[in-house]
């Protein structure tokens, strides 16, 4: 995790008094883990960045909502992970997400798209599979799976970002890794 | 312990670690001895070493200038007009933070009320009876006057009293001649 000189909250606080420039600072800090955190729980890159613009866009709407009892990052996620699930619900991501994996194993190599960087982060076939399965998990499975293995959070921050017990984040964790078990044995 | 002791409790989150079992000598035992427990076992490790290398997908290279407009756009949109920036200050001054629209709303239906007011002050500012003899309407409405009759007599129907809808009483404006 990176530490900075001066900590988010400072940037909160500035663009809660209307410091614009302020919020600018808190998505350079940020939108490279959200983005990551989207596409993995979306799986599709530009379903991903349409959820990390909607998610700085909610946090910077209802900044004044935070209450600075835990880390800007942690409430953060939060936000991401309400406008990811906002997306699996309203879309059918699912489906886009498999149309666009099979499309993409299908055509290896031969999609001029795959040189640009979003798809480039998808690319290998292996990869590809792995999040396949990820997105055949139930939304809160693939949130702890995604927060645990892809953005290395303990038990303690998964629980506040889910506002769920410890035991919950473990238990889910535990189910998730089964279930990709089966998922994935043949690869 | 059984199989399926062993499948309920064992839990597996890091491929690396040394402590995946449970602390009971009993798991590290059933382990060395059933070799179906130890391949699923096996096969936990391996799904969540799968999971810890995938790599972190890198964002477009403009995702957070897009993102910054949005939010640029956003502002603009959501910041109350010039005009409303008296409003404003009093609002701010009553710690109340109402919706930018609804300031910009307000400002706007006050300034509307204001210019009304003032130009009735300038223009229209005579007594009330000259006023009145201003208005084309005005002879119309001073030799009307209000009488009181039943359905009926309108339509020229004699009809029993007990009817109460024809005999309901209305209003009409008749004009004198
Ligand atoms: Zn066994």
């Amino acid at each position: 995790m990176v530490c900075y000189m001066i900590p988010d909250d400072v940037y909160v606080h500035k663009t809660v008094e209307g410091d614009g420039s302020a919020f600018n600072e808190l998505v350079q800090r940020h939108y490279t883990k959200i983005y990551g955190l989207a596409c993995r729980m979306l799986g599709n890159p530009d379903d991903a960045s349409d959820a990390t613009q909607e998610t700085f866009l909610e946090a910077y709407k209802s900044l004044e909502s935070f209450q600075f009892q835990s880390k800007f990052s942690t409430w953060l996620y939060r936000v991401a992970i309400n406008t990811c699930q906002q997306h699996i619900r309203k879309s059918d991501s699912r489906g886009r997400t498999l149309i666009s994996y099979s499309n993409s194993l299908r055509e290896p190599g031969c999609n001029a798209e795959a040189d640009i960087p979003e798809r480039l982060a998808l690319k290998t076939e292996r990869d590809n599979l792995i999040q396949a399965a990820i997105n055949q998990l139930p939304p809160k499975q693939r949130a702890v799976v995604v927060l645990f293995y892809a953005q290395n959070l303990k038990y303690r921050e998964i629980a506040l970002v889910l506002d769920c017990s410890e035991g919950t984040v473990a238990s889910r964790l535990n189910t998730a890794i089964r279930n990709l078990k089966s998922m994935l044995k043949d690869l | 312990m059984n199989c399926d002791d062993f499948m309920t409790h064992i839990q597996v989150i890091r491929s690396s670690s040394n402590v995946q079992l449970p602390e009971n000598d009993g798991f590290t035992r059933h382990l060395e001895t059933c070799p179906k427990c130890a391949a699923e076992y096996e096969e936990m490790l391996r799904t969540v070493s799968l999971l810890e290398n995938l790599p972190d997908p890198a964002p477009p290279p403009d995702l957070a200038d897009r993102i910054q407009r949005r939010i640029a756009k956003e502002e603009n949109f959501n910041r109350p007009a010039f005009f409303a920036n008296p409003f404003v200050r009093v609002l701010r001054a009553l710690k109340l933070n109402p919706h930018p629209t609804l300031v910009n709303c307000t400002a706007m239906v006050f300034y509307l009320m204001l210019t009304v007011f003032l130009v009735k002050l300038t223009f229209f500012s005579e007594s009330d009876n000259s006023r009145r003899v201003s208005s084309p309407t005005s002879s119309v409405w001073r030799s009307a006057h209000v009488v009181t009759t039943s359905w009926a007599e309108i339509r020229g129907i004699p009809t029993p009293i007990e009817d109460t809808e024809s005999t309901m009483p209305v209003e009409v404006l008749i004009q004198e001649r």
